[in-house]
């Protein structure tokens, strides 16, 4: 498998450092700013800092800047990771490399795992941008770079890259991966508690957006980040984050083994 | 006159035939503007709205100032979405050079293209700004009377600000960085989310340089969102000299456009 895993990182590369996807890079930077930018003005300039007395209680008083940073930093990891390992498979199809990869007796997880091994330099570039800008716009990030935050960004990237697979054996089955993907993601920003907390929301959404990874992700991530939490304090979300990966990665596999007997059937049969 | 209309026409015609096949266009739409809307509303939510700001003391007004703002915010923007996806399926589908080598009118066929995908694209989304303008009571009975005004200005100006963008997008294969350019900043700096009147200088002067500012301001103070009406002539005049200078400008982008690709050997785009 290790070496599917460096195979595959290796082709990505190359691809990559041909034909850098730099559209998509500005497009989630300028997204994740724009996701601080926005709150910042309402905040500074149009309601001057008027905020009401339960966002203390939902965020435990958290300061509202870096609660906006913090949300936007990791909505950027997901959708990037997201994107990143989702679209894998519906791109070896457009590009007409799919044939041979599922000809391959490569490991198909160790074929993902080189898509995220590739990915997450680009990826953690994106988040560190939007975590730097969050930095200039008056976030408080002395939490950064401690072991805490690695183990979060890494639970995170758990978590995102188990849904990228079975967000690629959607895109796959749909054929179709602008409609999915912006759906997805609209809908992850609205509930997720990117921008305010969840507890604003009606409580079947607060429902809803337990399916997402990235909900359990930043709530931990902000207790870390904000309050100095460690993980160890913070089991339930931890427990969430880990049986939401596990679910997700049994579609994914289950989805596209099944998947791949239909399309090998179809092409070769 | 007559020719101009029937160009028009035409390319209306064409784009609705081109473009309105799938049930996945409602997705672009509908969903995901409403998503969008309602994410900008929550965001509000940490905030307490008790006092007077800018016109704004209650979750309706609120509701209000953000319908008017995401309404013509998706009729300009679903122009720029549209002259990028256009100017691609178009360059790569072969019929761009259409533009050149017909002898209908070059602005008639510019303005067609956006004017056909404004029709098409915003009607749902307009309806449901619509509802949530009637539920916070910015449109009542004795101010219903506005509303084809308002839209003649908002087909008007946003068919005019398409017609530059479809321009702009002729010169280039890979004008997607255009997508974000105008993205950002028009939907902070004109307004659309929050009053362009609580800027700081600086970014009230990029806010001018929007044609979608004046529109919304015009909006607003007719429908008495943030003010009384006062200041409304001020406005029509900088709205006015926008959409003139857009027309001069489409103008000259057309004939450079044409003139590039004649320089550049033969007028196939792709």
């Amino acid at each position: 498998m290790v070496r599917v895993i460096g195979a595959t990182y290796k082709k990505n590369r190359i691809g990559i450092i041909r034909a850098m996807p730099w559209s998509f890079i500005v497009s989630r930077v300028v997204t994740g700013v724009t996701q601080i930018v926005f709150p910042f003005f309402i905040y500074h300039y149009f309601l001057a800092g008027n905020l009401n007395a339960d966002f203390g209680v939902y965020t435990g008083g958290a300061d509202y800047i870096t609660y906006i940073v913090l949300g936007a930093a990791l909505n950027v990891l997901a959708v990037s990771t997201l994107m990143n390992v989702g679209r894998a498979l519906i791109t070896e199809l457009r590009e007409g490399t799919l044939e041979v990869l599922l000809l391959s007796p490569a490991s198909r997880t160790g074929y993902f795992l080189g898509c995220l091994g590739e990915q997450t330099m680009r990826a953690l570039l994106e988040f560190g941008t939007v975590l730097a800008v969050g930095g200039i716009f008056g976030a408080d990030l002395r939490q950064t770079f401690t072991l805490q935050f690695v183990l979060v960004i890494l639970l995170a990237i758990l978590g995102f890259f188990c849904m990228g697979l079975s967000l690629s054996a959607v895109m796959l089955e749909a054929r179709d991966t602008y409609i999915t993907q912006n759906t997805l993601f609209f809908l992850m920003s609205l509930t997720c508690g990117i921008a305010f907390p969840i507890q604003y929301l009606p409580q079947w959404v607060q429902s809803f957006a337990q399916i997402f990874p990235l909900t359990p992700a930043v709530e931990l991530f902000r207790r870390v980040m904000i309050h100095g939490q460690g993980i160890g304090e913070n089991v339930e979300l931890l427990a969430q984050l880990l049986i939401l990966s596990v679910i997700y990665a049994v579609i994914g596999i289950v989805w596209f083994r099944r998947k791949e007997r239909i399309l090998i059937e179809r092409i070769f049969g | 006159m007559k020719n101009i209309l029937l160009v028009m026409k035409a390319e209306i015609k064409k784009q609705q035939e081109h473009n309105y096949h799938s049930y996945f266009v409602y997705f672009s739409l509908l969903i995901w503007p409403v998503l969008g809307f309602l994410e900008v509303y929550y965001t509000y939510k940490p905030f307490s709205l008790t006092g007077n700001f800018i016109g704004i003391s209650s979750g309706k007004e609120l509701l209000a100032f953000l319908a008017t703002g995401y309404m013509a915010y998706n009729c300009y923007w679903s122009m720029v979405q549209n002259a990028w996806s256009m100017s691609y399926q178009e360059r790569t589908g072969g019929t761009l050079e259409v533009s050149f080598l017909s002898p209908a009118s070059r602005m008639a066929m510019n303005y067609g293209k956006a004017l056909g995908a404004l029709l098409q694209e915003v009607w749902m989304f307009c309806c449901f700004c619509l509802f949530i303008l009637l539920y916070a009571e910015s449109i009542r009975w004795d101010n219903i009377f506005l509303l084809p005004v308002i839209f003649i200005l908002l087909l008007g100006s946003s068919t005019i600000w398409g017609g530059m963008m479809n321009a702009i997008f002729l010169f280039s294969r890979d004008a997607e960085i255009f997508m974000d350019l105008f993205d950002t900043p028009m939907v902070l700096f004109s307004g659309t989310r929050i009053p362009a009147a609580c800027f700081p200088v600086w970014a009230k002067v990029i806010s001018l340089l929007f044609p979608l500012t004046y529109c919304l301001n015009i909006i607003r103070l007719v429908l008495h969102i943030t003010g009384d009406g006062a200041g409304i002539g001020a406005d029509l005049l900088r709205l006015g000299i926008c959409l003139l200078l857009m027309v001069g400008i489409t103008k000259v982008l057309l004939r450079r456009a044409e003139a590039n690709n004649r320089k550049n050997g033969e007028l196939q785009f792709y």
